[in-house]
């Protein structure tokens, strides 16, 4: 067995949902900065049974206007916000592009629609808006996003008029997606962010944003350094000031800050040191907002490797992470939808995993508020969050809730461990850390392990042959590996 | 810090409001000014007579005025031309202010005088941001900006609590407040809390001793909250996980009856939160005949008075604080809602509560601050004198819980008998 340098821990842990053996083979053979440029890479071609798989869904590949008049999206708009968060669930678990698919999620929580609002409309913001642009530029992936049926629904754009200009947009654009209250802007600032958002419409027939002046605030606007005499009188002059405003607002200092933190605290630790920060804020501003070219200014600090660890995986990482690694599937067959259900995914296994997410509180883009599911470890530290996911552990190495036997032989002797080789405890336990964790645990931890696994009362089952008995012990040591710390880290 | 000139002039407690004689039950007003001389018998710490100090998060930025409308005023009607409840349904609390609707358990506390209002109440500074406005709620610090603990939290610290039953909060995150050196315990249903039949681990206590080996260095907060998590789920398996069907179904109903479930098995809860599950951020449609706040409003009464009738005698050491980030604008915007704001109201109820009165420094619906209610009564007041009087905290362990805050007591809660 090889034991993993900590720099292939730190890109496979933080970049991927928890990387497989394949993972870990071509990553040895590119090297980190090949390997990053591969998943950094635009054009890199999906995995083609993943392809396959996402192009069996309907509601996924059909265009805002389609959805609205296609079964069973146009009278049950659940199942389009179903479909979305169960195909997300299946990328993260299969996708090749996983650094690609921890940024959707990095970016669905940075400028986040509530996945319940406006259903149909809310495939494309994932797909037109996040997708496209996740490794392209934040300033032109925000623009999209202000201005997207899904996010006026969101933040009632909608209801923003010249007579009554509604902050919730403007404030959030200030607050959450740009500058942050870091920056001391001002009520003002937040009215004339308003105004400038004003009169923004929708139509639903010709599918386009449908800018409207006489629902648009009309006249000159300040919002920090930015001045604009918004004339308003077209839909394109309307257009044209909102886009100045949110290139403006991106492209500042203080939003390069604000982004390298939160993207600082994603993949490297709740507080990042300020150097980090600074050199990705460097990288964001030098690039003007590039999102690959931060992610490299992260991944070549040297806070990247020493980090390895200092973050909790929140509870759906913790999940796709424990399938990958233990290479099972969610339980049961994928259903691509049943027209003759109300409840159109009724019974696919990817609804089952997604029941799972929502039970630790976790369910793809459900955070309820514009800010994002929390991302530090104290918001995710408690009683029912250990306890599930012990109870999740449980379940997977047992094989049970419908989940299949985790080929336990395959898994051990990927790491070199077999009922023929040495197979002692001590060996199976660093064959799993390696397998589960890509390191071996300290002596203490692993005696503490074994005194636990010789435990488990499956060993002393009357009539095991020695494949039977080394399967138990690996199943043992599995689940006690799945209950630690070390597994719920990275 | 720099504070705005309101945070200061709330800070001295300089008031030129005209005030409100709303208390009839007390007669002659119990404003400010009036229990200045209010003399409090503080129960010793760790009393066991102590309340359980219980508050229901509202988060989103609840309207106080929808909750708590002024009666037959003009101005009102002119701010709000359809987003009003109609004086002719509000339930009068004393002629000038009133509730809700849908707050028919509130409007019954009051009249037995175990429900206080308090209006034109919240954060000192007020900056419209949730998160901003939640962050300083909960952290309740404001003269220690780098405070990392809640108030709840420093509640738990100061009375020297260690149990981890002592702080509880629902949710699947550990709200801010609860956040601290106490260990506390969150969690979300009775369905998550226990250890699942362990498969090859038939016997539980071989895997539950495994579980506490592996968390034993106490090196960091996982460690020292998994102890603490194996512990609480054992203790949790005595406490029946059923649902009295006096509650309502709804995500609401399930934490109000956890909570009471956890009291009458008497785990020794100091201090609760309860997320409230309920849409106050009601920019548009604020729906306040049949609508959002209808809905919130109908829920937060019919979980009270299910809590209430469900933990019977318990309910004389139980104070309930509501709590919110911000209330919303004065007048209504374009799309039928309200945008964010500052003051709000506070209900606090409770068997030890000296209810049947609205405290308020009134400022009126026409001395705005920029189109908000200003606050005239820092929401820490009244957490300040129900910790004191129903918590049995001495003062000067209030002034840690709220650094740099000077308690000046409203009138709101009895001393503890």
């Amino acid at each position: 067995m090889q034991i993993p340098t900590a720099a292939e821990n730190s890109a496979l842990l933080k970049l991927t949902y928890g990387p497989t053996p394949a993972d870990r083979a071509a990553f040895r053979a590119m090297g980190l900065a090949a390997w990053l440029d591969d998943q950094l890479n635009p054009n890199k071609a999906e995995d083609p049974t993943v392809a396959a798989t996402m192009a069996k869904f309907k509601g996924i590949n059909l265009s805002n206007a389609q959805l609205l008049k296609t079964l069973p999206y146009s009278i049950r708009p659940r199942n389009a916000s179903e479909e979305l968060s169960e195909t997300t669930l299946y990328r993260r678990i299969y996708s090749t592009r996983q650094m690609f698919e921890t940024l959707v999620e990095f970016l669905e929580d940075y400028v986040p629609v509530n996945i319940k609002t406006e259903p149909s409309k809310r495939i494309s913001y994932d797909r037109d808006v996040i997708r496209a642009n996740a490794l392209g530029d934040f300033p032109t992936l925000l623009w999209q996003a202000s201005v997207h049926p899904a996010m006026l629904r969101f933040l009632s754009g909608y209801d923003n008029t010249r007579q009554h200009p509604n902050e919730n947009f403007g404030r959030e654009l200030l607050e959450l997606f740009t500058v942050t209250t870091e920056t001391p802007y001002t009520q003002t600032d937040v009215v004339n962010a308003a105004r400038v958002f004003s009169g923004f419409r929708w139509d639903d027939k010709k599918q386009q944003l449908k800018p409207t002046p006489n629902a648009h605030w009309q006249g000159s606007v300040k919002v920090l350094g930015w001045t604009d005499p918004n004339p308003g009188r077209t839909a394109a002059q309307i257009s044209a000031t909102a886009y100045s405003l949110v290139r403006y607002l991106a492209l500042l200092p203080e939003t390069a800050t604000a982004f390298a933190k939160r993207m600082a605290r994603r993949y490297v630790a709740d507080s990042p040191s300020s150097a980090i920060v600074a050199s990705m804020a460097a990288a964001y501003s030098q690039s003007s907002g590039n999102i690959p070219t931060v992610i490299r200014a992260m991944v070549n600090h040297p806070d990247f490797v020493t980090s390895l660890g200092a973050k909790l995986r929140r509870p759906t990482e913790f999940i796709v992470a424990a399938l990958r690694t233990l290479n099972i599937a969610p339980p049961g067959q994928i259903s691509f939808g049943d027209l003759s259900k109300n409840d159109y995914f009724s019974g696919s296994s990817l609804q089952k995993l997604r029941i799972l997410t929502a039970t630790h509180g976790h369910a793809p883009f459900d955070w309820q508020y514009p800010n994002g599911y929390p991302d530090t470890e104290a918001a995710w530290t408690t009683l029912s969050a250990q306890m599930t996911r012990w109870n999740n552990a449980i379940m997977w190495a047992n094989g049970t809730g419908g989940y299949q036997q985790p080929d336990f032989a395959g898994l051990f002797s990927g790491q070199g461990v077999s009922v023929d080789s040495g197979n002692d405890w001590n060996s199976i336990v660093d064959a799993g850390s390696l397998q589960l964790f890509g390191r071996v645990l300290s002596p203490v931890r692993r005696t503490t392990v074994i005194a636990g696994a010789v435990k488990s009362d499956n060993l002393v089952r009357p009539g095991l042959t020695a494949d039977q008995l080394f399967v138990e012990k690996c199943r043992a040591v599995t689940l006690l590996l799945l209950c630690t710390e070390d597994w719920n880290r990275r | 810090m720099t504070a705005c000139p309101e945070f200061h002039e709330l800070a001295n407690g300089i008031t030129r409001r005209n005030f409100v004689k709303t208390v009839m039950a007390l007669g002659g007003g119990v404003m400010l000014s009036s229990v200045d001389g209010l003399s409090v018998t503080s129960a010793a710490i760790g009393d066991a007579r102590s309340d359980v100090i219980i508050t229901v998060y509202m988060r989103g930025g609840m309207d106080g005025l929808l909750a708590v409308p002024v009666l037959g005023d003009p101005t009102l009607a002119k701010l709000r031309p359809t987003q009003r409840t109609r004086d002719a349904d509000n339930l009068s609390l004393d002629g000038y202010f009133g509730l809700h609707p849908k707050l028919t358990m509130l409007k019954e506390l009051y009249d037995q005088g175990q429900m206080a209002v308090i209006q034109a109440v919240g954060t000192p500074v007020g900056t419209r941001s949730h998160f901003d406005d939640q962050r300083a709620l909960e952290y309740a610090a404001y003269d220690n900006p780098g405070t990392t603990d809640g108030w709840q939290n420093r509640y738990l610290q100061a009375m020297g609590a260690t149990d981890v039953f002592s702080g509880y909060s629902t949710g699947f995150q550990t709200p801010t407040a609860l956040r601290g050196s106490v260990e506390t315990t969150v969690f979300e249903s009775f369905n998550s809390v226990t250890l699942a039949k362990a498969g090859n681990f038939t016997n539980r206590d071989n895997l539950i001793a495994a579980l506490k080996n592996l968390h034993s260095d106490g090196a960091s907060n996982w460690q020292v909250a998994a102890q603490h998590s194996l512990v609480a789920s054992e203790r949790l398996r005595s406490v029946a996980g059923t649902t009295p069907a006096i509650y309502p179904g709804t995500t609401n109903g399930r934490r109000f009856s956890a909570l009471a479930a956890m009291m009458k098995n008497g785990l020794g809860i100091k201090t609760a939160n309860l997320e409230f599950d309920g849409e106050f951020d009601i920019h548009s449609d604020a729906g306040v005949v049949d609508g959002n706040m209808a809905t919130n409003f109908q829920s937060l009464s019919d979980c009270v008075r299910a809590f209430k009738q469900d933990i019977g005698d318990l309910w004389n050491n139980v104070t309930i604080v509501t709590v919110t980030e911000f209330g919303r604008r004065l007048e209504q915007n374009g799309s039928n809602g309200f945008d964010h704001g500052w003051a709000s109201a506070m209900f606090v109820m409770g068997g030890g509560v000296r209810g049947g009165q609205v405290v308020t420094k009134w400022p009126g619906l026409t001395d705005t601050r920029d189109g908000d209610l200003k606050v005239t009564t820092d929401y820490r007041t009244v957490l300040a004198e129900v910790m004191k009087v129903r918590g049995g905290m001495p003062a000067d362990k209030i002034s840690q819980i709220l650094p740099g805050f000077q308690a000046q007591d409203l009138g709101i809660v009895k001393p503890l008998v």
